[in-house]
């Protein structure tokens, strides 16, 4: 593996699919997630931005209940972390492009 | 007598006493361990073990009902290997230093309950996922897995509900049938009864569990219900009515192995859909009547990988399957066909938005020349032992053909460089499975020996619908018009320039569709094994050129519905075999 420096990026997007993110969106964003190497969390910045939640587990994104209307905070740390923290806001920017 | 209401979603009636299932116990305390890293290997061992009898369960279920009814074990392996989940389990093993069963319990009930609170359908159905999952899990923690059900003879089990792994605690040959309260029509349950060809209810009223075992019943999976005590005059009509479809159903295993010729003399070839190289498998894929097999679904040596499997690896498997099948039996082998919803865990695939859109099946290969020649030459090799063809799936234009031949070729050239003997002769044929492949078969048929039409990725494709998504359900429907207008191009296409056209979608082993696809001209019929015998007896009792005047007369209807409305009428024997 090459040797890349660990970086830190983050990012609040509002969520406005009419699912929030749950069943499909929340099943999009797990997977888009996992393929980045960084570690990714993301909070209900709403509700309760002091539970985090590992943005590569389908149970931890469905757990922090986000609703529609809703802000997420994205905090990415690894090697890929500003590109994993734009594809995934682009996703809900795009409202999961439906 | 009382009779009972629930949901059909196996059919079949079965007669005989009730078995209340009774969950095993699955009683712990929490404590402290000694070792807590010990402690946290152990549930990490659990963890895999779980899952490797998960992924049996998920192989069974793909080989003998489909890819799409066995996605839920796919979804059970998700949670398994969640990595909160697992994050929180270690967390609480190693800073508290409590047992695995305990910090397993509490991590899982946190998501629960939080869960739990969200009105919303998906919700609730992971819900159930993690519960199920969480039960498998404890039961291989606590080493109860092996308790043996206090079951003597042949009997109708009822419960509340039943996991995969409570379903693996009764032998097969003593289930008659299944009644729960829980579940729906894609529950273990429903999949389960469906692959040992036994009657299921799922939505039945509480009531069934204070039914005492040994009470005598009676499981209509046809009307959806259960009798329970029934009279005389009930049960007389019953065993009638039983008897009537096990001596259909006999006399078609009887024929099973004896060619599936019309009454006006075509035979169609009757062919299996494989995905394993258990001789065991082979053998009754044979016995119940396959003349060959129509789609040997490759990726099942390629998922129970953790690395990308060699070519000797590769050859063994492939070899075992055509000497299995011996030289007058075509084994049609599909080239890896991964993406869309199938991933492998080793082979890093970028993220895409919409997968079953994306690179998959030949496209993937491709892209990944080494991989797929790597494939190419296992195949090669293997079909010095039988009868051996090469089906590249999702096809859309000739030039993949073009390049996928070039590459067969460049594998047959270093095999012999090599020493290998390689025959004069592998067919090479693609999947037709994208509307561009359906309408330009004319192209394709020039460069292919043959064709084999896949009606689940036609369909979707066909009617923009995504087959995993709930709620499209009724309109993923294969006998609707339009995927059927395709076939018959298809077929056109292939016969005008003298080539073979099959058909490997699971519309091919529905008794309904038979017909038509027989009045449509296709030449082999590719099924999972149980339809096999089935599928045969009606194609003996057809007349070829009446099923062409029923095809065109099922193209001018509007919907699946009437499709199918109108090969029962004109059919009714059908529904006596089916």
């Amino acid at each position: 593996m090459e040797s890349t420096t660990t970086t830190t990026t983050e990012a609040i997007v509002n969520v406005s699919h009419e699912h929030g993110l749950h069943a499909r969106p929340a099943d999009l964003f797990v997977r888009c997630a996992s393929s980045f190497q960084s570690t990714i969390h993301v909070y209900n910045q709403t509700r309760n931005p002091a539970r985090k939640a590992n943005a590569k587990s389908i149970l931890g994104v469905l757990s922090i209940g986000v609703h529609t209307g809703e802000q997420v905070r994205i905090v990415a740390s690894g090697p890929d972390s500003s590109e994993a923290v734009a594809a995934l806001s682009r996703l809900i920017e795009t409202n999961f492009e439906e | 007598m009382r009779t009972l209401p629930g949901i059909g979603v196996s059919r079949g009636i079965e007669i005989g006493p009730v078995y209340q299932f009774q969950h095993v116990s699955l009683e712990f305390d929490t404590h402290k361990v000694a070792v807590p890293e010990l402690e946290w290997e152990r549930y990490q061992a659990a963890v895999q073990t779980t899952l490797t009898s998960l992924e049996h369960i998920y192989d069974k279920a793909v080989d003998e009902i489909g890819t799409d009814e066995a996605a839920i074990f796919r979804a059970h392996m998700n949670i398994l290997q969640d990595p909160d989940v697992n994050d929180g389990v270690q967390e609480r093993i190693l800073n508290e230093g409590i047992n695995a069963e305990a910090a397993l319990q509490a991590v899982t009930d946190e998501y629960i309950e939080l869960l739990s609170e969200i009105e919303d359908e998906y919700i609730r159905a992971r819900v159930l996922d993690i519960r199920d999952v969480r039960t498998s899990l404890l039961r291989t923690l606590l080493g109860v897995a092996e308790t043996k059900v206090e079951i003597r003879e042949p009997s109708v089990i009822l419960s509340r509900d039943l996991t995969p792994s409570d379903c693996l605690l009764i032998p097969k040959g003593l289930i008659k049938g299944f009644c729960t309260i829980d579940g729906g029509t894609t529950s273990h349950t429903a999949i389960l009864a469906r692959s040992l060809g036994v009657p299921a209810l799922v939505g039945a009223p509480e009531e069934i569990l204070s039914i005492p075992s040994g009470t005598n019943a009676i499981i209509d999976g046809y009307a959806g219900q259960i009798i329970v005590e029934p009279d005389e005059a009930t049960l007389a009509r019953y065993q009638e009515f039983r008897s009537a479809k096990q001596a259909a159903l006999s006399a078609a295993l009887d024929e099973a192995e004896k060619p599936a010729v019309t009454l006006d003399g075509r035979t169609v070839q009757v062919f299996a859909n494989i995905g394993s190289d258990d001789e065991q498998d082979l053998e009754t894929a044979i016995a119940m009547g396959a003349e060959g097999v129509g789609l040997l679904r490759t990726e099942f040596i390629y998922l129970d990988m953790d690395r990308m499997p060699d070519e000797e690896l590769q050859f063994k498997k492939y070899s075992a399957v055509t000497k299995a099948f011996g030289a007058q039996r075509p084994v049609i082998l599909r080239t890896l066909d991964i993406g869309g919803d199938k991933q492998l865990p080793y082979l890093e695939l970028p993220y895409e938005m919409n997968p079953f859109l994306g690179v998959r099946g030949l496209r993937l290969c491709l892209r990944n020349i080494p991989l797929f020649k790597t494939q190419l030459r296992a195949a090669l090799r293997a079909s010095a032992y039988g009868c051996l063809q090469i089906m590249l799936p999702m096809v859309t234009k000739v030039a993949e053909v073009r390049k996928a031949r070039a590459l067969l070729e460049e594998c047959r050239a270093e095999l012999l460089e090599e020493g290998y003997e390689i025959p004069e002769r592998v067919d090479l044929g693609i999947m037709i499975e994208i509307p561009a492949a359906a309408l330009m078969a004319e192209h394709l048929a020039k460069e292919v020996d043959f064709f084999s039409i896949g009606t689940n990725d036609l369909s979707q494709y066909t009617l923009a619908v995504d087959r995993t998504n709930q709620n499209l359900a009724d309109l993923a429907n294969a006998f609707d018009p339009a995927v059927l207008t395709l076939v018959r191009s298809v077929s056109r296409a292939a016969h005008k320039y003298g080539k073979i056209v099959g058909i490997c979608g699971e519309l091919a082993g529905d008794p309904l569709a038979v017909p038509l696809l027989v009045g449509l001209g296709l030449d082999e019929l590719s099924m999972n094994v149980p339809a096999l015998p089935v599928a045969k007896q009606i194609i003996r009792r057809l007349r070829a050129s009446e099923m062409e005047a029923l095809a065109e007369e099922a193209l001018t209807l509007e919907t699946p519905a009437e499709v199918k409305k109108l090969v029962a009428e004109r059919l009714p024997f059908i529904s006596e075999l089916g």
